[in-house]
């Protein structure tokens, strides 16, 4: 068995594309290549693959992750290339490498995302973010997983760190890094539309645009992208 | 990047699905516009995921694009929250491969698969900003085309279109659209375009024609002989398929393996519109399958057919798909399969632990109604199918039924529940976990039917029978029951019979009462038809429910498939007398279509 990492990325009417119909997309890539995917055990066998952290439909990515394992070892420095013959333009792999086993995937080893988020029409101060990011308790709008009830929820610390707002485009870009890890992902929309919301300014949340930049595990305390992790084989 | 792509970048975040309107898919095609190039929109009424589905449009899409100066791009119906969004942001209907307003192409094509998309075919003239009517529309605006089974009585929707197809659509749609690039090229007008394109077989103008089916243009033909794809090796089978990016209702590959059925069921539409039986080469299929297998990377594959098992190399074909399928962990799904001995093997084979569904298609539920439609399944078969089923592991069986069908009594009805406690008492007996589900949907007469003179019964009739069986079969244990809605059948056959006239019906019920997407229960409008209905003056029971009069010409009579009157006549009668026909294969029944084509089937296994 040998397991590999892609990264890749989603732009334009791609964007579209739900969470499951990337795994569906991958799989077929997979299997059209003749690439000998594992299966796992049971009843109910199903392929070894995992989009890592699944992205909300209408979001872009510059650098998104997936993994798969293989029963035959592959070629991982030609594999990104090969496996882009039979994606849709606007999917698009962009490095692969071989990652040793472990008991979990990298679902649980991820813990940030950076996005960056366009917000159209709306000059933001550093000042007033600053505002809103000194609050106390920051709420957002989050639906219950039991009751799936919309509650508010105070997610002051799922925030990293937030960029000095630039304005282009006559609009306000935020680049921002958010807590992605199991049962602890903050969506940088409800963040926006919850920032947009205290500092009193209207905005239909389907225009603000937003890109996912990276994903990210903390080592010694630092941010370090998901790609560049090195475990030690035992 | 085009104005409607802009529109899109904004409207789409807000869309149910936004998938279905972006196109993108591997294998789409995209060409180069130019001055010669004729630009081809075809058109499935309906949403995406259904349209897609369809193998005909895989197949059309990849002939015409192989022609180099045809260009065919697809336009699906916008579900109803799209098109709100489209209307509120002036976006015209659009094709999805370069997002080019519909009105902008050369053609327009619309396949008709079903009577309840007729409504969505004006959803689509409206929303690409095009007159309904064909005498409305001027000479810059797209030919309107339409093919597909509805075709074979096309009169309720004949005055929205220009061209209508009738038959195998293969060779006979390129050379329309060639003709039309002719037009493009030569600026003929729409009407030397029309009297051009009548002269190729099973192509009906309907403005050459008066509302009685007077001509109104001499060189019009007196009636419009559908086309016939002779040989099906002839044409090339896709080796590639659009590969959808969502997930849509047949989500895998389809080859077809023939066309046409030598049964004769008497309520079939298919089997008298696609004679003779054509068959595609057992190579050539394996060959499509393999390939289109390896480059959608699909993990299941299914071959299309009436009738499966009668595919003369139906053994080897199975056998060396399934070669090729196994080791990978594809899935093969071989629909309208016969249950004999072979097929219990493959299924055992296909479906290891984990059987799925079995499903019989009894149709009626007594023998004696099974002769009067002749469905040639026997109890005795369904029975030993379903000893051979339950010892082998299956645990569920779905079972077809129609109600309404001619000289049906509640003595028929009786047979469908008796026949369902008589399987679950086998099972008992076998003690089998067992589960049947039985699934009854209301007779629609045809045209072009052994049936097409019989009577529906009203919606009421219906509904009553419905609550009958209901009642009688929530009595036994294991046993499931579904049916259709009533008034959705009345309207199909309100349609399936109808003639010109129904077409003001029709332009009111959706301009008026924004009628469409009446396939879909939810968001059937009743009332909506009602109401048009009473403001048009129009009987509906005259069209669905009466008795006609066979030596009455009928409004589809404009349209031949090649099926001769008399040998409607003779199976009526027989019908009327529970007496069955036999399969052709046996020995020709005559029924006329001999005399248009070559038919290899009379007698071919007598």
């Amino acid at each position: 068995m040998s397991r590999y990492v892609l990264t890749f990325n989603k732009k334009g009417n791609m964007r579209f594309i739900s969470h499951l119909d990337m795994q569906r997309l991958f799989r077929r890539v997979l299997y059209r290549y003749d690439i000998p995917v594992s299966f796992s055990q049971g009843f109910n066998p199903h392929p070894i693959t995992n989009i890592v952290q699944p992205l909300s439909l209408g979001f872009e990515a510059e650098c998104d992750y997936f993994e798969f394992e293989s029963k035959s070892p592959l070629d991982s420095s030609s594999i990104a290339m090969k496996l882009n013959g039979a994606l849709p333009e606007g999917i698009k792999f962009t490095k692969c490498k071989e990652i040793p086993h472990e008991k979990r995937n990298l679902s649980s080893v991820c813990e940030y995302s950076e996005y960056s988020v366009f917000i159209p029409n709306k000059m933001l101060s550093e000042e007033a973010i600053n505002r809103f990011l000194s609050q106390n308790e920051i709420y957002i709008l989050k639906r219950d997983k039991k009751t799936k009830q919309m509650i508010e929820k105070n997610i002051k610390n799922w925030i990293y760190s937030f960029s000095v707002p630039t304005l282009i485009s006559g609009g306000t870009m935020i680049s921002m890094i958010l807590r992605a890890a199991p049962n602890e992902t903050l969506n940088p929309l409800s963040l926006t539309e919850s920032l947009m919301k205290y500092l009193g300014e209207e905005i239909a949340p389907e225009e603000i645009r937003i890109t996912r930049i990276d994903l990210y595990y903390l080592e010694n305390n630092l941010l370090k992208s998901l790609f560049d992790r090195n475990v030690s084989v035992l | 990047m085009s104005s409607v792509q802009n529109k899109l970048d904004k409207i789409l975040p807000k869309a149910e699905k936004p998938a279905r309107y972006i196109g993108g898919e591997l294998n789409q095609v995209i060409k180069a516009e130019s001055d010669d190039l004729l630009r081809f929109a075809f058109c499935f009424p309906d949403t995406y995921e259904i349209g897609m589905s369809y193998v005909g449009l895989q197949l059309l899409y990849y002939l015409v694009n192989k022609e180099e100066k045809l260009w065919c791009e697809r336009v699906f119906a916008p579900a109803k929250d799209m098109a709100k969004l489209m209307e509120e942001n002036s976006v015209p209907l659009f094709t999805l491969e370069s997002k080019t307003p519909v009105k902008e192409c050369d053609v327009l094509g619309f396949t008709v698969q079903y009577e309840l998309s007729y409504s969505n075919i004006l959803m689509c003239l409206k929303q690409a900003g095009l007159p309904l009517l064909s005498k409305d529309r001027n000479e810059e605006d797209p030919i309107i085309i339409a093919g597909g089974p509805c075709c074979f009585n096309p009169e309720p929707f004949a005055e929205f279109i220009d061209v209508i197809q009738v038959g195998d659509g293969e060779e006979q749609l390129i050379e329309l659209l060639k003709l039309a690039r002719q037009r493009k090229i030569n600026h003929w007008t729409k009407r030397e375009y029309l009297e051009k394109a009548v002269e190729i077989q099973g192509i009906y103008v309907p403005e050459f024609y008066d509302d009685n089916h007077n001509k109104l243009y001499d060189k019009a033909p007196d009636k419009v002989l559908r086309s016939f794809l002779k040989d099906m090796n002839s044409v090339d089978y896709p080796d590639k398929m659009l590969v959808p990016l969502i997930e849509i209702v047949h989500d895998r590959p389809s080859i077809e393996i023939f066309r046409g059925c030598t049964r004769g069921c008497r309520f079939c539409q298919a089997g008298m519109n696609y004679r003779p039986v054509r068959e595609r080469d057992k190579d050539t299929v394996v060959k499509a399958a393999k390939s289109q297998l390896k480059d959608s990377g699909h993990q299941e594959i299914s071959v299309l057919s009436l009738s499966t098992s009668d595919y003369s190399q139906f053994e080897d074909m199975t056998t060396e798909l399934m070669e090729y399928c196994r080791p990978r962990q594809i899935g093969i799904s071989l629909p309208s399969l016969r249950m004999d001995n072979f097929a219990f093997k493959i299924l055992d084979e296909l479906q290891g632990v984990r059987k799925t569904g079995l499903t019989f298609a009894c149709e009626a539920g007594t023998q004696r109604l099974r002769d009067v439609i002749n469905k040639n399944i026997t109890e005795d078969h369904i029975f030993k199918t379903l000893d051979q089923a339950m010892d082998m592991g299956w645990q569920s069986v779905k079972l077809y039924f129609m109600m309404g069908l001619p000289t049906e009594t509640y003595e028929d009805l009786d047979g469908i529940v008796d026949l369902s406690a008589r399987i679950m008492k086998l099972a008992k007996e076998k003690g089998k976990r067992f589960a049947v589900s039985v699934s009854v949907s209301n007779f629609v007469p045809k045209p072009q039917t052994v049936f097409q003179w019989c009577r529906q019964n009203t919606a009421e009739e219906f509904e009553e029978k419905h609550f009958y069986l209901k009642d009688k079969l929530k009595k036994i244990k294991g046993v499931n029951y579904r049916y259709h809605g009533s008034y959705q059948s009345h309207l199909e056959a309100f349609f399936a019979r109808g003639d010109r006239a129904l077409g003001k019906t029709l332009k009111l019920a959706f301009e008026k009462y924004g009628c469409c997407f009446d396939a879909w229960t939810e968001s059937f409008n009743k009332e909506g038809w009602m109401k048009a209905l009473e403001e048009t003056g129009i009987d509906d029971s005259y069209y669905a429910v009466n008795e006609l009069d066979p030596n009455k010409e009928q409004p589809w009579e404009i349209i031949d498939n090649g099926v001769s009157h008399e040998f409607y006549l003779r199976e009526w009668e027989k019908a009327l007398n529970a007496k069955t026909t036999q399969d052709c294969r046996y020995g020709c029944v005559g029924c006329g279509i001999n005399k248009h084509t070559d038919c290899p089937m009379g007698g071919c296994l007598s």
